[in-house]
């Protein structure tokens, strides 16, 4: 039977899940080598990156990425970390800071599968097309 | 326009003033596969169906789409447009809408793509008003049975198959037969009738379309009527959205009170373009290979069309929808699909279409479920009689055909039924006032056709319009007006009949 590689994830996550701590190392090995003997080890970083995925989304871990045009404040990481909270009750967030000199000001909140654009470069674009339509 | 350099510098203050800059959070995904005109997007997790999304893409410009899967990880969505721009990982962003299309007064003798863009070369379409393409039917409390005939002016079917406001009739037969040209001479015939007509071309030759285009435009068809066209080259997903597209536009003039008079041409092709977007979508295959939606596909178009009441407006859509059979195979699954859905029938006929009798519609296998209370008294007192001349006709003439003699009664049922198929010839492209029509259905089953040899009878039905129309055009009108038959009117009738055949002498 061919497993999918989201199934060898969750499959993995729930054994570690409730396998005690000193086990680990042998669960992965037991894993491995079931996937091996499947023919399925070339399905590797699929599984890893899922398996990341699934992790985060149990432990309540958001990644995020903020873009802005120069270094801003930790306290304005803070703030825009809250807003995350606010709106996906994560209990973590993993936030990575981009500099984009492009978008000439203000920032760009991207989580999940959902963008907040809030650059200056977005608000001159809008109002170019309501004046020059 | 702005006189002085202050006033133009305040107008754009002004608009500076007014803008407000804000941000809204929106719901992206990236495209994981693209090609065949389907899509396969991740992300996305708020996406509704048949929802339209934009894909960005890297040359920077924007390409539309609409959802029609919804799966675990990931959307399918159909490309409307150019789907060699969009790239692997490229960011979609949903539109929070249904696929709109621009309607309004100037899509009238326009040609559009589905998308309600212009393909004529005469500008851009100025209204801002845009429709929904998908949109629920009207329902019980809205609609009002069909009761005002639409006269295609087409002899055979005016008269033993008509076709009411907010009907939908099916035309079908096997391709060359003219089904086409049945659509386009019912067109032709709207004209002064204040009927807003559209034709809506599904997957045909651009070629074709192009002459049909121009013979509307000889007949000046085209001040009423809207081309919406998917041609053969367009992807499935464009020419799967056509007859919706059309549907919209025809709604907007419903809304407004108005009949319409709608042509889908043809649903064969439309369901074929479906089955190939489901097949790509991974849809599983039913019968003929069609997936298991494709009844729900042309019921929820065709149940668009309607006769609305009083106090919805009163407007109509009369739909035509056209199905091209192989080798006259009815029974296959589109064609008693559409023929289950829709208020009857004109089956053309190969044989009849090849021993000379055009238009080829075979009387006996082509029925009008609701046309019949719609059509004009006077009309149906004559065609009434002739419908069932024309069943005693075929009937005699398959028994007839092995024996030679035969009694007196039944050579004269002979001999009219003859007459009856020879007047029901008609030419393309011209249509005839049904006046005109009631004139010659009179003659027939009144016996004054009865000493005219049946090869002079095309010239002496020429020669009684030409007459009619000179000499008792008062009776035309009334015929029109008055639309039953009375003992007046009757005599009027005669009269011009037998003033007419004196002159023939």
């Amino acid at each position: 039977m061919k497993f999918k590689s989201k199934q060898y994830a969750e499959a993995l996550y729930e054994l570690l899940e409730f396998a005690p701590e000193e086990k680990t190392s042998e669960v992965l090995e037991k894993f491995v080598e079931t996937m091996f003997e499947n023919g399925d080890f070339g399905k590797m970083d699929e599984i890893l990156e899922i398996f990341g995925k699934e992790w985060d989304r149990k432990e309540g871990v958001v990644g995020a990425k903020i873009v802005t045009a120069y270094e801003i404040s930790e306290e304005a990481v803070e703030v825009l970390r809250e807003y995350i909270i606010s709106r996906t009750g994560a209990s973590r967030v993993d936030v990575r800071n981009e500099i984009d000199e492009e978008i000439l000001g203000g920032a760009i909140v991207e989580y999940e599968d959902k963008v907040l654009d809030a650059s200056l470069k977005k608000d001159i674009k809008e109002l170019k097309e309501l004046i020059v339509s | 326009m702005p006189k002085t350099k202050d006033q133009i510098v305040e107008q754009i203050k002004g608009k500076i003033e007014g803008f407000k800059p804000k941000a809204v959070e929106e719901n992206v995904g990236s495209v994981l596969q693209v090609g065949d005109g389907i899509a396969r997007v991740s992300g996305l997790s708020e996406a509704m169906s048949s929802e339209m999304i934009r894909f960005e893409t890297s040359k920077g410009e924007s390409v539309y789409g609409v959802i029609l899967n919804l799966e675990e990880d990931e959307v399918g969505a159909i490309v409307l447009g150019d789907s060699s721009l969009i790239k692997e990982g490229d960011r979609v962003v949903r539109e929070d809408r249904i696929l709109e299309i621009p309607v309004g007064e100037d899509v009238v003798g326009r040609v559009l793509n589905p998308m309600g863009e212009p393909i004529d070369g005469k500008g851009k379409i100025s209204s801002k008003k845009t429709s929904p393409i998908e949109k629920i039917a009207p329902g019980v409390i809205e609609r009002a049975s069909v009761s005002s005939p639409l006269q295609t002016g087409i002899k055979a079917i005016d008269s033993m198959v008509p076709i009411g406001r907010g009907q939908r009739e099916l035309i079908i037969g096997d391709r060359q037969l003219g089904k086409t040209a049945i659509a386009i001479d019912t067109i032709i015939n709207q004209k002064g009738e204040n009927i807003k007509c559209i034709y809506v071309a599904i997957g045909q030759k651009e070629s074709k379309i192009a002459g049909i285009v121009s013979k509307l435009e000889d007949h000046g068809a085209m001040d009423y009527t809207t081309v919406i066209v998917a041609g053969a080259s367009d992807p499935a997903s464009t020419i799967f959205i056509a007859p919706y597209a059309g549907c919209a536009i025809a709604e907007y003039f419903l809304d407004k009170g108005e009949d319409v008079l709608i042509i889908y041409d043809d649903l064969s092709k439309h369901a074929v373009s479906y089955r190939e977007i489901s097949l790509l979508l991974r849809r599983p295959p039913g019968r003929e290979a069609y997936p298991g939606d494709v009844f729900y596909l042309h019921s929820r178009l065709l149940e668009r069309a309607c006769k609305l009441n009083d106090d919805y407006g009163g407007g109509s859509i009369t739909a035509l929808p056209i199905i091209e059979t192989q080798a006259g195979d009815v029974s296959a699954y589109i064609p008693t699909n559409v023929i289950s859905i829709t208020d009857g029938q004109i089956y053309l006929d190969g044989q009849l279409f090849y021993k000379g009798n055009r238009p080829a519609i075979d009387a006996g296998n082509s029925v009008s479920r609701v046309g019949g209370d719609a059509q004009l008294k006077i009309v149906k007192k004559v065609a009434g009689k002739m419908r069932l001349e024309a069943a005693q006709y075929r009937e005699l003439a398959a028994f007839t055909q092995f024996g030679s003699d035969i009694d007196q009664e039944t050579k004269e049922k002979l001999d009219r039924g003859e007459r009856l198929v020879e007047i029901l010839k008609q030419d393309q492209y011209s249509p005839l006032d049904v006046s005109c029509q009631v004139l010659i259905f009179y003659a027939l089953i009144n016996g004054y056709l009865d000493d005219v040899e049946v090869k002079d009878l095309k010239e002496f039905e020429k020669g009684l319009y030409e007459f009619a129309e000179n000499n008792a055009s008062e009776t035309l009108t009334q015929i029109k007006k008055k639309a039953e038959l009375d003992e007046e009117m009757g005599e009027n009738i005669k009269k011009v009949l037998e003033n007419y055949k004196e002159t023939r002498v």
